[in-house]
Order: structure tokens, then sequence, then C-alpha cells
């Protein structure tokens, strides 16, 4: 920070020096949280209550419908959907993730990537408030727990990797061309559809069992889920998962690297 | 502190413009299918030269002055310092930290409270939470709002109490570079002296001071180098 220099700058480095001011990021998101709900009495637990109501209807509704038993689908259903709802709003709101802080950026130097951990953090800060609706749905329904339920966290946590990848990409290419998030929008409400949320992979019958097989979100669902609902570690889902977000991270940064000074002109 | 230099050579600051045609994907993507036939229009996107072959170096104990007319390239110059543009050629060299007093209150929230707002000023300025804190009560007491008004949400200040406590943050830091556009004048006149006081010892303990001004009085006062600033080129006089 102290020393700047014309010559572009180490995307590793930059990364780096992102990852490890968390003062920058951690610490303003939390503030970003806390001003959004001020003055609200239930504060982010608004978004629970909503989000809670939607997967308690749906849940009972669709297994009606579809005469499947509520106790098997309505866990399996409510994960996936908690999970489901961190990952595309913070594929959402990256595709802002350079224009939303358009006065800062043009102001002072931070890393880049500090800008997208800030809305990761606060994604991952109202994916905890909506844990809520994972713990009543486990705690009234089922499944029962076992400790495998634990390889649920390092999942979550390739899962935020991953997300923070896509974040990397997709501001890059919505900051420079602004036709971009409306675009995003889109695929992420059909990846929604394809993806084993509402559906169980099994109803897809062996013909079409490719939807769910060659899709890396229904992976970087499956490693939470699973471990909860079945209690094992899904080692297919994470082989996939890995490989992901080993790619996304490089493409991501690489495309960071390359485009970091282009950044501020584009805003 | 004597270390800190700047180096500034050749420097070339080009702003594209967009209009919405030229930011589409639907023309980046039919300029790479249909080759020739939109080039003719995507070939032609505008960009404005904001800072044309600028060069020059500063040593420590400089006071410089930017001088020109509105659009003359003074800000662009403060920000490319400031590492926002970086320059499309040439190259510029910056050892030391650099302060950025151009915008007194970004990163400040109305709705959090004083206390709450020292720190986010504070993190804009590139102060480290630890380093905050230690400064909190002396960053307090500069600003003169006490305890209850520092609890409550600054919306409830007057502009004047708001100035005062961003610029109580953002001159507790010590600078090797500062840069300023325009120079700042604080509040009620009692506090305005202070605020002047303050200022002038930040920038007497800095190494370089760059300071973007209309006033040339301010720049005669203030500063002993003057670049001047005429479409982009710089001449010193």
């Amino acid at each position: 920070m102290n020393t700047i220099s014309t010559k572009r700058p180490n995307s590793l480095q930059e990364f780096w020096d992102a990852v490890t001011n968390p003062h920058l990021w951690a610490l303003l998101a939390w503030y970003d949280i806390r001003q959004r709900y001020r003055r609200s009495i239930l504060g982010p637990f608004w978004v629970t209550i909503s989000t809670g109501i939607m997967i308690g209807m749906m849940g009972v509704l669709w297994s009606v419908l579809f005469k499947i038993d509520v106790k098997t689908f309505l866990p399996f259903f409510a994960i996936g959907n908690v999970i489901w709802t961190f990952y595309s709003s913070q594929i959402n709101e990256a595709c802002t993730g350079f224009t939303q802080f358009e006065s800062t950026i043009k102001q002072i130097r931070f890393p880049m990537t500090v800008y997208l951990l800030r809305i990761l953090v606060r994604n991952l800060i109202i994916l905890g408030h909506n844990f809520v609706i994972i713990a009543l749905v486990v705690a009234f329904v089922g499944p029962t727990l076992t400790w495998h339920a634990l390889l649920a966290l390092p999942g979550l946590f390739l899962g935020t990797l991953a997300m923070l990848g896509i974040s990397m990409i997709v501001s890059v290419f919505c900051t420079r061309f602004r036709d971009m998030p409306m675009i995003i929008q889109n695929v992420t409400m059909v990846l929604f559809y394809v993806t084993p949320i509402i559906w169980r992979p099994e109803t897809l019958g062996a013909k079409h069992q490719w939807v769910a097989e060659f899709n890396p979100l229904a992976h970087l669902i499956d490693i939470v889920r699973a471990p909860i609902i079945n209690g094992y570690f899904p080692l297919q889902s994470w082989l996939w998962s890995l490989a992901t977000t080993a790619i996304l991270l490089v493409i991501g940064i690489a495309l960071q690297g390359r485009f970091r000074d282009r950044i501020a002109y584009w805003l | 502190m004597s270390e800190s230099y700047i180096r500034a050579q050749d420097l070339v600051v080009e702003f594209p413009i967009y209009n919405a045609s030229h930011r589409s994907l639907r023309k980046s993507l039919m300029r790479a299918t249909t080759g020739g036939r939109v080039a003719a229009d995507a070939g032609k996107r505008v960009t404005v030269r904001a800072l044309d072959q600028v060069s020059f170096e500063l040593k420590p104990g400089d006071r410089v002055g930017l001088v020109g007319h509105n659009g003359a390239g003074k800000t662009t110059m403060l920000r490319v310092l400031a590492g926002v543009y970086a320059p499309v050629s040439g190259v510029l060299d910056v050892k030391g930290r650099i302060v950025s007093l151009i915008d007194m209150s970004l990163g400040m929230d109305q709705e959090a409270t004083g206390y709450e707002n020292i720190f986010l000023r504070g993190i804009m300025m590139g102060m480290r939470p630890r380093e905050i804190e230690e400064k909190l009560d002396a960053i307090a007491e500069f600003s003169e709002l006490g305890e209850d008004f520092l609890n409550m949400p600054v919306r409830t200040y007057s502009s004047g109490m708001m100035l005062r406590l961003a610029f109580a943050v953002s001159t507790s830091i010590h600078a090797d570079i500062v840069l300023m556009d325009e120079w700042l004048s604080v509040g009620d006149a009692a506090f305005n002296e202070k605020a002047a006081e303050r200022l002038n010892s930040v920038v007497e303990n800095s190494s370089i001071l760059v300071l973007a001004s209309h006033s040339p009085e301010m720049v005669q006062k203030m500063c002993n180098r003057v670049l001047t600033f005429q479409h982009g080129h710089i001449s010193e006089a």
C-alpha cells in the first residue's frame, strides 16, 4: 500500500493483500449489515422469516403435489434452498461488486478483491441467520444428525471459495459490459431449476441423470447438504467441487490481475 | 521520512468514453463475429487525454502547487498519485505513505454513530483498527463533540460538526505525502483556527505536499514549487 509503481501489479500478491487485511472487508461488511437493518428490531432475521415461510410453504406443497414424504423432502429442500440463496445472491451481487463502490474506488487504492470479499462476508452473515431455518427443520422434522454432519462445514468453506472465484470473474465483465448483470440474473434463475434443489436427482431417471451429474452447482450444494441429510462424505461431489473451485479461482485471479488497472476507468 | 519521493516520467492518462452502444456486450460480440462490418464504428472509440507526457520529480521538502483551469488535469493528477488511475503509458514511482485529503468524509455513514464513523473513516485513511483505537481519545478530544454527540448517529449533526469529525480523523495520521484538492476550512471561527494549526502541522511533518488549487494566494503561501497544467501538459514556473 505504501509504495505504488506503474509496474503491473502481481495478481497473486494483490489477492493476498486483500485476504490478509480483513479490516477492509470483514469489518466493513459487518458495518454494512448493521447499517442496512438499523432501527429494525428483527434486522436480518426478516430475511430468515421470509425465506422460512417460503421453504415451509413450498416444502409442504411440493410433497403433497408430487406425493413425496414431507419428512424426507422438507430437510432436503430447506438445506438446498438456504445454500442456493447464499450462492445466487453472491453471484448476483458480485455483478455490482465494483459499481456499488465507485466513490471509494475513484478515491483510494485498495486491492480490488477487498470489495468482493466484503460482499461475500455480507452474504455469509445473512446465511448465518438463515441457518436457523435448517436448525428448526432438522430439530422438528429430521433427519437424525450424526457426527458426519460436521463435514458440511468444510463443504461450505469450499463453496464460499468457489463463490469468491465466480465473483472475481463476473465483477470484471459486469463492470465493463453493463448488459452482463441482467444476463447473469437470468442465468442464475435458470440454474436454480436445473440444479437439484426442488427436485431430487433420483427422479431424473437414468436418461437425464447427466443434468445433475455434470452440474458443478449441484455438487457445490451437495457437499453441504449430503453430510447433514445422509450423514456421509460425498466424495464425488467433493472432487467436482475442488476442481470447479480451483478453475474459478485461477481464472478469477488472472482476470483481476489483467484488468485491475482498467476497472477505475470503466466506472 | 526523508526517503519519500515521487517520480513521474512521460505519464499519459486517457479516459475511454463509453456510451450505451460501446458498453454493450452485443457490440463486442458482433465485432468479434462480423469482423470488419461493425468495426468502422467500433474502432472509433472516443478517448479523452487528460494527462499528456507529464514528467516531474518531487523530493522531500517539496510543497507543490498544481494550478490550471478547470479540466486541465489537476484532479486527475492527484488521483494518479493516489494510485486510483493507472497511467496508460509512462512510469510513476512513489515511495512513502500517501494520505489523501481530497474527500475527507469518504467512507462515513450518516446512520452510524460518531464513534463508529471514526473507525469507518480511519479505515478509509488506511489505518488498522488497532491504530484507530490508540488514537480514538485524541480524535474525540480534537473534534470537541463530546461523548454524548459521539454516541449519536451522525445524521443528527450539523454539517459543521460532521466536518469537524471528518477533519479530526483525517488529520490524525502521519503522512509522508499529503494530497489535497483545495485547502480546507472547517467550521466556526474558533475551530477554524485550531484546524488550520493542525493542518499546518500535518503538512509540516510530511515530506511532500501536493496541493491542487484555484487560489493563487494559497499556492503562494503554502508552496515552494508550482506546476501549471494546461490541456494535460505541465510546465513549471
